[in-house]
Protein backbone atom coordinates (compact mmCIF):
# COMPACT_ATOMS: atom_id res chain seq x y z
CA UNK A 1 0.00 0.00 0.00
CA UNK A 2 1.13 3.58 -0.79
CA UNK A 3 1.83 6.15 2.40
CA UNK A 4 -1.30 7.72 3.09
CA UNK A 5 -0.04 11.50 2.02
CA UNK A 6 -1.83 13.67 -0.21
CA UNK A 7 -2.28 12.85 -3.66
CA UNK A 8 -3.83 15.71 -6.05
CA UNK A 9 -6.40 14.51 -8.38
CA UNK A 10 -5.94 16.19 -12.05
CA UNK A 11 -9.02 16.53 -13.92
CA UNK A 12 -7.69 16.58 -17.69
CA UNK A 13 -10.98 16.63 -18.82
CA UNK A 14 -13.86 17.38 -17.34
CA UNK A 15 -16.77 15.52 -19.10
CA UNK A 16 -18.59 12.71 -17.53
CA UNK A 17 -17.38 9.94 -19.48
CA UNK A 18 -13.69 10.90 -18.75
CA UNK A 19 -14.31 12.11 -14.89
CA UNK A 20 -15.51 8.26 -14.49
CA UNK A 21 -12.50 7.31 -15.91
CA UNK A 22 -10.35 9.57 -13.53
CA UNK A 23 -12.04 8.32 -10.66
CA UNK A 24 -12.52 4.91 -10.63
CA UNK A 25 -8.36 5.04 -11.55
CA UNK A 26 -7.54 7.36 -8.51
CA UNK A 27 -6.52 6.16 -5.72
CA UNK A 28 -9.74 8.30 -3.54
CA UNK A 29 -10.43 6.81 -0.36
CA UNK A 30 -7.35 4.48 0.18
CA UNK A 31 -5.51 7.77 0.28
CA UNK A 32 -6.35 11.57 1.60
CA UNK A 33 -6.59 13.28 -2.08
CA UNK A 34 -7.73 16.23 -3.60
CA UNK A 35 -9.43 18.08 -6.40
CA UNK A 36 -7.79 21.41 -7.55
CA UNK A 37 -10.61 23.86 -8.99
CA UNK A 38 -9.61 27.31 -8.11
CA UNK A 39 -9.13 28.27 -11.76
CA UNK A 40 -12.58 27.47 -12.33
CA UNK A 41 -15.79 29.86 -12.87
CA UNK A 42 -18.75 29.21 -10.02
CA UNK A 43 -20.83 27.85 -12.56
CA UNK A 44 -18.49 25.15 -14.15
CA UNK A 45 -17.03 24.18 -10.12
CA UNK A 46 -20.40 23.49 -9.45
CA UNK A 47 -21.24 21.16 -12.39
CA UNK A 48 -18.47 18.97 -11.49
CA UNK A 49 -18.63 18.83 -8.47
CA UNK A 50 -22.05 17.89 -8.80
CA UNK A 51 -20.92 14.90 -11.39
CA UNK A 52 -18.11 14.19 -9.10
CA UNK A 53 -21.03 13.65 -6.60
CA UNK A 54 -22.76 11.45 -8.57
CA UNK A 55 -19.60 9.21 -9.83
CA UNK A 56 -18.35 8.76 -6.68
CA UNK A 57 -21.78 7.60 -4.99
CA UNK A 58 -21.84 5.15 -8.06
CA UNK A 59 -18.30 3.71 -7.32
CA UNK A 60 -19.94 3.22 -3.76
CA UNK A 61 -17.01 6.25 -2.36
CA UNK A 62 -17.14 8.03 0.52
CA UNK A 63 -16.12 11.35 0.37
CA UNK A 64 -15.06 11.35 4.46
CA UNK A 65 -13.74 7.91 4.90
CA UNK A 66 -11.80 5.83 5.45
CA UNK A 67 -9.75 9.20 4.15
CA UNK A 68 -11.10 12.08 2.54
CA UNK A 69 -11.62 13.82 -0.38
CA UNK A 70 -10.68 17.57 -0.36
CA UNK A 71 -12.28 20.35 -3.06
CA UNK A 72 -10.11 23.27 -3.03
CA UNK A 73 -12.45 25.79 -4.08
CA UNK A 74 -12.30 29.94 -3.18
CA UNK A 75 -16.00 29.64 -4.39
CA UNK A 76 -18.62 28.61 -1.37
CA UNK A 77 -20.24 25.20 -2.76
CA UNK A 78 -22.61 23.11 -1.15
CA UNK A 79 -21.05 19.58 -1.70
CA UNK A 80 -20.78 16.27 0.09
CA UNK A 81 -17.17 16.90 -0.18
CA UNK A 82 -15.40 18.89 2.49
CA UNK A 83 -13.87 22.30 1.14
CA UNK A 84 -11.07 24.60 1.53
CA UNK A 85 -10.39 27.74 -0.10
CA UNK A 86 -6.20 27.11 -1.27
CA UNK A 87 -4.20 24.06 -1.28
CA UNK A 88 -2.12 25.48 2.18
CA UNK A 89 -5.61 24.75 4.38
CA UNK A 90 -5.42 21.23 3.50
CA UNK A 91 -4.88 19.06 6.73
CA UNK A 92 -0.81 19.11 7.30
CA UNK A 93 -1.00 16.04 9.16
CA UNK A 94 -1.19 14.11 5.36
CA UNK A 95 1.71 16.16 4.11
CA UNK A 96 4.69 13.93 4.52
CA UNK A 97 8.13 13.85 2.88
CA UNK A 98 8.01 10.84 0.65
CA UNK A 99 10.88 7.84 1.51
CA UNK A 100 11.25 4.26 1.41
CA UNK A 101 9.47 2.90 4.28
CA UNK A 102 11.61 0.19 6.10
CA UNK A 103 10.40 -3.18 6.98
CA UNK A 104 9.00 -2.10 10.32
CA UNK A 105 6.84 0.26 8.46
CA UNK A 106 6.13 -1.40 5.28
CA UNK A 107 3.95 -4.23 8.27
CA UNK A 108 2.03 -1.30 9.72
CA UNK A 109 1.09 -0.03 6.20
CA UNK A 110 -0.15 -3.65 5.73
CA UNK A 111 -1.59 -3.37 9.17
CA UNK A 112 -3.53 -0.04 7.05
CA UNK A 113 -4.07 -1.36 4.21
CA UNK A 114 -6.24 -3.89 5.64
CA UNK A 115 -7.90 -1.25 8.10
CA UNK A 116 -9.17 1.04 4.62
CA UNK A 117 -9.97 -2.06 3.27
CA UNK A 118 -12.65 -3.23 5.92
CA UNK A 119 -13.81 0.19 6.20
CA UNK A 120 -14.05 0.41 2.63
CA UNK A 121 -16.53 -2.43 2.47
CA UNK A 122 -18.82 -1.61 5.00
CA UNK A 123 -22.20 0.31 3.54
CA UNK A 124 -20.93 3.87 5.11
CA UNK A 125 -23.57 5.70 3.59
CA UNK A 126 -26.48 3.21 5.12
CA UNK A 127 -24.35 3.78 8.15
CA UNK A 128 -23.93 6.98 8.65
CA UNK A 129 -27.42 8.23 7.38
CA UNK A 130 -29.16 5.77 9.82
CA UNK A 131 -26.75 7.55 12.77
CA UNK A 132 -28.12 10.59 11.57
CA UNK A 133 -31.48 10.24 12.53
CA UNK A 134 -30.59 9.51 15.82
CA UNK A 135 -29.15 12.71 16.53
CA UNK A 136 -32.88 15.11 17.08
CA UNK A 137 -33.60 12.44 20.65
CA UNK A 138 -30.14 13.17 21.40
CA UNK A 139 -30.08 16.66 21.01
CA UNK A 140 -33.71 16.60 22.95
CA UNK A 141 -31.64 14.60 25.43
CA UNK A 142 -29.22 16.98 25.85
CA UNK A 143 -31.56 20.02 26.10
CA UNK A 144 -33.76 18.19 28.85
CA UNK A 145 -30.67 17.30 30.85
CA UNK A 146 -29.54 20.77 30.57
CA UNK A 147 -33.04 22.02 31.69
CA UNK A 148 -32.78 19.81 34.34
CA UNK A 149 -29.74 20.49 36.00
CA UNK A 150 -30.72 24.08 36.00
CA UNK A 151 -33.40 23.20 38.17
CA UNK A 152 -31.38 21.11 40.34
CA UNK A 153 -29.21 23.85 41.34
CA UNK A 154 -32.16 26.31 41.86
CA UNK A 155 -33.48 23.72 43.85
CA UNK A 156 -30.27 23.23 45.98
CA UNK A 157 -29.73 26.94 46.14
CA UNK A 158 -33.09 28.02 47.12
CA UNK A 159 -34.65 25.11 49.11
CA UNK A 160 -32.45 22.76 50.74
CA UNK A 161 -30.52 26.02 51.85
CA UNK A 162 -33.45 27.10 54.01
CA UNK A 163 -32.89 23.45 55.49
CA UNK B 1 35.92 35.83 9.34
CA UNK B 2 35.72 31.90 8.90
CA UNK B 3 33.29 30.41 6.35
CA UNK B 4 30.99 28.89 8.90
CA UNK B 5 30.53 31.76 11.25
CA UNK B 6 29.94 33.76 8.24
CA UNK B 7 26.87 31.72 7.22
CA UNK B 8 24.81 32.90 10.13
CA UNK B 9 22.73 35.70 9.94
CA UNK B 10 23.91 38.36 12.51
CA UNK B 11 22.88 41.81 12.51
CA UNK B 12 25.93 44.59 11.30
CA UNK B 13 25.56 45.85 14.92
CA UNK B 14 26.72 42.65 15.84
CA UNK B 15 29.15 41.83 13.33
CA UNK B 16 30.53 45.74 14.33
CA UNK B 17 30.92 44.37 18.07
CA UNK B 18 32.90 41.64 17.72
CA UNK B 19 35.78 42.72 15.56
CA UNK B 20 38.95 41.82 16.96
CA UNK B 21 37.80 38.13 18.20
CA UNK B 22 37.51 36.48 14.62
CA UNK B 23 40.84 34.53 15.73
CA UNK B 24 39.03 32.93 18.06
CA UNK B 25 35.79 32.28 16.33
CA UNK B 26 37.74 30.94 13.85
CA UNK B 27 39.35 27.84 16.49
CA UNK B 28 36.54 27.07 17.90
CA UNK B 29 35.08 26.27 14.72
CA UNK B 30 37.93 24.40 13.36
CA UNK B 31 38.28 22.45 17.29
CA UNK B 32 36.63 19.11 17.68
CA UNK B 33 34.42 20.11 20.11
CA UNK B 34 32.35 22.20 17.47
CA UNK B 35 32.72 19.45 15.32
CA UNK B 36 31.82 16.90 17.35
CA UNK B 37 28.24 19.16 18.59
CA UNK B 38 27.51 19.54 14.78
CA UNK B 39 27.49 15.51 14.08
CA UNK B 40 25.52 15.46 17.02
CA UNK B 41 22.99 17.46 16.07
CA UNK B 42 22.34 16.03 11.96
CA UNK B 43 22.86 12.54 13.67
CA UNK B 44 19.66 13.86 16.13
CA UNK B 45 17.93 15.59 13.00
CA UNK B 46 18.00 12.35 11.06
CA UNK B 47 17.08 9.68 14.30
CA UNK B 48 14.08 12.09 14.52
CA UNK B 49 13.28 12.06 10.37
CA UNK B 50 13.47 8.31 11.09
CA UNK B 51 11.17 7.60 12.89
CA UNK B 52 8.53 10.75 11.98
CA UNK B 53 6.93 7.94 9.22
CA UNK B 54 6.79 5.03 11.78
CA UNK B 55 4.88 7.58 14.14
CA UNK B 56 2.81 8.83 11.41
CA UNK B 57 1.77 5.27 10.33
CA UNK B 58 0.70 4.35 14.00
CA UNK B 59 -0.84 7.36 14.62
CA UNK B 60 -3.23 6.61 11.57
CA UNK B 61 -3.76 3.04 12.94
CA UNK B 62 -4.93 4.43 15.93
CA UNK B 63 -7.21 6.35 14.25
CA UNK B 64 -8.48 3.58 11.78
CA UNK B 65 -9.03 1.33 14.77
CA UNK B 66 -10.87 3.90 16.54
CA UNK B 67 -12.97 4.89 13.07
CA UNK B 68 -13.78 1.21 12.56
CA UNK B 69 -14.88 0.45 16.00
CA UNK B 70 -16.90 3.56 16.05
CA UNK B 71 -18.28 2.04 12.47
CA UNK B 72 -18.80 -1.75 13.39
CA UNK B 73 -20.15 -1.39 16.71
CA UNK B 74 -20.65 1.95 18.57
CA UNK B 75 -23.00 2.73 15.60
CA UNK B 76 -24.56 -0.53 15.51
CA UNK B 77 -25.10 -0.67 19.35
CA UNK B 78 -26.53 2.72 19.41
CA UNK B 79 -29.04 1.85 16.34
CA UNK B 80 -30.02 -1.37 17.91
CA UNK B 81 -30.09 -0.37 21.90
CA UNK B 82 -30.76 2.87 22.44
CA UNK B 83 -31.61 4.38 25.76
CA UNK B 84 -32.18 7.98 24.53
CA UNK B 85 -36.08 7.24 25.22
CA UNK B 86 -36.05 5.94 28.39
CA UNK B 87 -33.32 8.24 29.27
CA UNK B 88 -35.88 11.35 27.89
CA UNK B 89 -38.81 9.82 29.78
CA UNK B 90 -36.71 9.26 33.01
CA UNK B 91 -35.42 13.13 32.69
CA UNK B 92 -38.81 14.61 31.77
CA UNK B 93 -40.55 12.86 34.84
CA UNK B 94 -37.90 14.47 36.98
CA UNK B 95 -38.18 17.82 35.47
CA UNK B 96 -41.97 17.86 35.86
CA UNK B 97 -41.05 16.43 40.01
CA UNK B 98 -39.13 19.30 40.26
CA UNK B 99 -40.57 22.09 38.65
CA UNK B 100 -44.02 21.21 40.81
CA UNK B 101 -41.51 21.74 43.62
CA UNK B 102 -40.03 25.60 42.51
CA UNK B 103 -42.66 27.27 41.34
CA UNK B 104 -44.97 27.72 44.12
CA UNK B 105 -41.93 28.28 46.24
CA UNK B 106 -41.14 31.20 43.80
CA UNK B 107 -44.61 32.57 43.28
CA UNK B 108 -44.53 33.23 46.41
CA UNK B 109 -45.40 37.14 47.61
CA UNK B 110 -42.52 36.57 50.24
CA UNK B 111 -40.06 34.78 47.97
CA UNK B 112 -36.66 35.91 47.39
CA UNK B 113 -36.86 35.85 43.48
CA UNK B 114 -39.80 38.15 44.67
CA UNK B 115 -37.97 40.41 46.94
CA UNK B 116 -35.14 40.61 44.75
CA UNK B 117 -37.36 41.57 41.55
CA UNK B 118 -39.32 44.07 43.70
CA UNK B 119 -35.73 45.63 44.98
CA UNK B 120 -34.72 45.58 41.36
CA UNK B 121 -37.88 47.43 39.79
CA UNK B 122 -37.89 49.92 43.23
CA UNK B 123 -34.39 51.18 42.65
CA UNK B 124 -34.77 51.61 38.81
CA UNK B 125 -38.45 53.24 38.50
CA UNK B 126 -39.18 54.22 41.28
Amino acid sequence: MKIPIFEEILLSEMTVEKLNIIISDSRIGKVPCYINLTQLKKEEAEAIVLNLEQITLDHNLHPLFPYPLYIVTPIFLKTIFPTVRTVKELPEHYFKKVKRPNNKELQLLNKLSLKVDKIKNLELYKIIGDFKTTAIPQRLLYNASKELYFYELLNAKLLEKKK
Amino acid sequence: MSKKVGKINLTKEFVQGIKGFEDVFEDYVESEEFKDRERRQSDGQKNGEQYELQHFLEQENARLSGLESFLTKKIPLKLNFSQTDKLLLIQNERKRVLREKLVPECIRLDSPLQKNLAAFFNSHFS
